[in-house]
């Protein structure tokens, strides 16, 4: 027990005086400090970004760029705008923040409401959302006299937009759920202008009438039947170019990843209500509808349904004629009109929700955003993760080995050193990444593949210099008498032969990580990275195959993390190559 | 054991090798799931049996698998490496095209970082500690630890891009209104124009090894006694430096040199791929998407070719750099 109380003491200090070597010499320290501000990165990914970054795109304009380099060169910016605070009217007091007007016979009252399904939250609110309840009832009771129309108009809080520039695109949700329309048949109407709803015509973009400047996005009939849903104004009933991918009850909306998107590639969506295969010009197998669980009951019919619409861009950008008088007041408006129908017998009722607008904005967050636009500050921090993951990880395993095949042969020698050398040397002459290139489309991108892969085609190097260690401590007298005294292979190996070699094998696995880091980012960055995991090397692949590569903080950051996590490695290993093996000290 | 024997012993082994390794590519691509023949056909183009048969037949896929490797032994020794899948013109015709573009890149790139490699290191080890080796360390270091690709992006970003000094992609420029022989310098100038910033990026992901290497040896050597003898004659210190020290320690630069020769390929496809430079690394990533197994069978046995080569010359080399080298 006082043995080995001791030994550990031993080891502590010897630990603690390699340490603070290590931090004397300024390279190494360097490393060290860049290494820990990378590994909380890592560890802390989640905690340093609200998004997802897989999952959420369009957070603001593609390639937008970062708010403070905007700031600090005074480029003429805007930034996202959420005009309406409360979009999913989640407490009774969402009916106050509203101005309403409306006809004497129709009437507005909030609802608690907790018959979502999951599917159509995710679809509507994005995956950071939480399913919340409430929303509008709409109820018509009858027509005015003499009056064929009954409106509702519904206008937002005035808010101020307060950016030089006019956003260069918005997108406008809504959510419905139409009653008994055949007697009253409903149109929506949505309005974003500087002029209240009486002023408001039906003028179009291509006007360009610049007193009014009121755009109305859509008097479409409401109907009962089911529609095609639209996003940002892209019908996604061609799914050639486009596919949404359902994903661990998020969607992803997405081009088909990787570069190799030829006749075998076969996506499978496990989407509810749109499944498409990318290889087949098929209608949807299942409707773009979904029922209305929680309200069911009290329905006269079985076959109302949810819908969900999104007036996106439909025209050619009319943003920046929307909101060319910038800066200034704007509102955003809804109406509802109603039209009468023959004899109206009542029973009419609309249920709205999610009465959400976003103006995009061309600056964003701290390392703005890519060709899709994706948080480019949230691929880093979690890219940080998955680099120094595959790459700790794949140094690791050939390290181990390279010890083992090392240690075998060296000790054993004979026909076991004769056949694993050659194997080595086999190994050696067959082409590193392009074998690897080979293996990943065999075995399928994905992260444990590309670990194993780098692990087993690293560990050669290593071997040979592990073995001709063993060579020379084989003949070494304390290995003699530990055989004199009748110990095994086993016991010499373990209790004799690797405490010696060990100083290596911390550098090794030191100065082996850049190299696995390296591989891995040219892997992603040829297109065929692990598409279920965000690396450095992917980021720097969305850059190249689009137009982000010419955006500097595109590139400018993934590149310069890879260099300075390999570099840090290589420094810290070799100073701790200088301290542990002190070979060249001696010499002045 | 003398020169000759030893000579011998290298080669028996070095064709056991080769033998293995193209018998390894022959198993790794026949492991490759997935038919090469839904690649290469276009679904629909192939309507029956008898037409899949011709088809089959034409690209040798019938036989039993031992007929199948001893034909591919034999191609490969005769070089002669079969249809490519992908467009379905002799490989061996290709191979030649594609060579001379990755082989003027290639080895431009590791000549320059070779040369560029071994001064700054000598350079380095002489003045050891000093300001200058810090500084090629250093630099050495960073340049090693950048992805090629990204040096290639930034290159092509404040180059082309921004200053418009070079073309972005491509190794002359279309349609170019010049007919060789005549206006050869027009040509000439073109080439060049278009290679200056594929090179630059190869040399600058190269010549990092080269000099740490260099540095390395070069401190071992630099305290010989013969280089003090030197010096006390009197000789120059470039003289000193370059003649008699580097020569000593020119020894695992060789090695160096003839195992890097695995390791160009790896340079060559991202190069390539980032600058669209229709090399062997180009066609090698097209291929391997396309599961195009004669060009991937080709490429692998000429580069374990071109390494087990250089391996055995470097060999072979010492003797004759070195007289103190025993052969055994």
């Amino acid at each position: 027990m006082q043995k080995k109380l001791s030994k550990r003491q031993f080891r502590i200090t010897k630990i603690r005086e390699t340490l603070a070597k290590i931090i004397r010499n300024k390279r190494a320290l360097f490393g060290i400090i860049i290494l820990i501000i990378y590994g909380s990165l890592a560890v802390f990914a989640p905690l340093l970004t609200p998004y997802d970054p897989i999952r959420d795109k369009a957070l603001s304009m593609p390639l937008s760029m970062p708010l403070w380099y905007a700031n600090f060169l005074q480029i003429p910016h805007s930034e996202n705008v959420l005009p309406i605070s409360d979009s999913y009217l989640d407490s009774p007091s969402a009916l106050p923040e509203w101005t309403i007007n409306h006809s004497s016979t129709v009437n507005i009252s909030w609802i608690n409401f907790t018959g979502f399904t999951r599917e159509i939250d995710t679809l509507v609110r994005g995956p950071q959302e939480h399913r919340k309840a409430g929303c509008f009832l709409i109820n018509l009771t009858g027509f005015p006299e003499n009056q064929t129309e009954a409106t509702l108009t519904l206008t937002a809080r005035p808010f101020i937009y307060s950016y030089p520039i006019a956003p260069q695109r918005f997108k406008v949700v809504l959510l419905y759920l139409a009653k008994k329309v055949e007697l009253a048949p409903a149109r929506m109407f949505v309005y974003i202008g500087q002029n209240t709803v009486e002023s408001m015509t039906d003028d179009f973009v291509g006007v360009g009438n610049e007193v009014i400047r009121t755009f109305q996005l859509s008097k479409q009939n409401i109907k009962e039947n089911s529609e095609t849903i639209y996003l940002d104004g892209l019908p996604l009933q061609k799914p050639k170019d486009y596919a949404i991918f359902y994903n661990n009850g998020t969607i992803v909306f997405s081009k088909p990843p990787g570069r190799n998107v030829n006749a075998t590639a076969n996506y499978k969506f496990y989407n509810r209500y749109l499944i498409y295969d990318s290889n087949r010009e098929e209608k949807p197998l299942s409707e773009t509808t979904i029922e209305w669980n929680q309200l069911l009951a009290d329905s006269q019919s079985s076959t109302e349904k949810f819908k969900v619409r999104y007036f996106g861009d439909v025209m050619a950008d009319p943003a920046s004629i929307v909101f060319s008088k910038k800066p200034g007041n704007y509102t955003v408006v809804f109406q509802l009109v109603f039209q009468k129908k023959g004899n109206y017998t009542g029973g009419t009722a609309v249920f709205l929700d999610n009465l959400y607008v976003k103006l995009y904005g061309n600056a964003f967050g701290s390392l703005g955003t890519d060709t899709y636009g994706s948080d480019l500050f949230c691929q880093l921090v979690f890219g940080a993760q998955i680099s120094l993951f595959i790459g700790l990880l794949a140094a690791f395993v050939s390290v181990v080995l390279g010890l083992t095949v090392g240690l075998l042969a060296g000790y054993v020698g004979g026909l076991t050193d004769e056949i694993l050398m050659r194997f080595t040397d086999i190994l050696l002459v067959l082409p590193g990444l392009p074998l690897i290139l080979v293996m990943m489309v065999v075995l399928g991108a994905s992260m444990w593949n590309l670990i194993i892969l780098l692990g087993f085609l690293g560990w050669m190097g290593f071997a040979r210099t592990v073995r001709s260690m063993v060579l020379s401590l084989r003949e070494r007298p304390f290995i003699e008498s530990a055989k004199a005294a009748g110990a095994g292979t086993g016991y010499i190996i373990s209790k004799h032969v690797i405490p010696n070699v060990m100083t290596v094998v911390y550098v090794t696995l030191a100065t082996s990580v850049p190299a696995a880091i390296l591989s891995e980012a040219a892997l992603s960055f040829l297109g065929l990275g692990d598409p279920l995991h965000i690396s450095w090397g992917k980021t720097l692949y969305y850059a190249e195959t689009s137009q982000g590569w010419k955006q500097w903080f595109c590139v400018l950051p993934p590149g310069l993390s890879i260099a300075l996590v390999s570099l840090s490695f290589i420094l810290f290993g070799f100073a701790l190559d200088d301290i542990l093996n002190p070979r060249l000290r001696a010499r002045k | 054991m003398g020169l000759r024997e030893y000579i011998v012993k290298r080669i028996i082994y070095t064709v056991i090798l080769l033998f293995i390794v193209i018998t390894l590519n022959f198993i790794i691509f026949m492991l490759m799931p997935g038919d090469p023949m839904a690649m290469f056909a276009q679904p629909g183009k192939i309507r029956d049996e008898a037409q899949r048969q011709a088809v089959m037949e034409r690209f040798g896929l019938n036989d039993p698998m031992y007929i199948r490797y001893g034909k591919y032994v034999l191609n490969m020794l005769t070089f002669n490496f079969g249809i490519s899948y992908m467009n379905q013109v002799p490989v061996s015709e290709e191979i030649g095209d594609r060579m001379i573009y990755t082989f003027i890149l290639v080895g431009i790139s590791t000549v320059l970082s070779i040369i560029i490699g071994i001064i700054l290191g000598v350079l380095s080890a002489y003045k050891r500690g000093g300001k200058l080796d810090t500084v090629n360390v250093v630099s050495a270091l960073t340049f090693y630890s950048l992805p090629s690709f990204w040096i290639g992006m930034i290159f092509l970003l404040v180059f082309s891009v921004h200053l418009h000094w070079f073309p972005i992609s491509g190794f002359q420029t279309v349609g170019l209104n010049a007919v060789w022989p005549q206006d050869w310098a027009v040509i000439l100038g073109d080439r060049l124009w278009h290679m200056v910033l594929p090179v630059a990026t190869l040399t600058l992901f190269m010549y990092g090894g080269y000099l740490l290497l260099t540095r390395a040896v070069m401190l071992e050597t630099l305290t010989d006694d013969y280089v003090l003898t030197a010096r006390a004659k009197g000789l120059k210190e470039r003289t000193v430096l370059f003649k008699h020290a580097l020569k000593n320690a020119s020894l695992p630069l060789i090695t160096n040199v003839a195992l890097s020769f695995a390791f160009v390929m790896t340079g060559a496809i991202i190069t390539e791929q980032v600058f669209s430079w229709r090399g062997m690394g180009q066609w090698l990533f097209k291929s391997i998407l396309f599961y195009d197994y004669p060009v991937l069978q080709a490429i692998f046995y000429l580069l374990a070719l071109v390494v087990l080569a250089a391996n055995f010359l470097s060999d072979i080399l010492y003797g004759f750099i070195d007289p103190r080298v025993k052969y055994g």
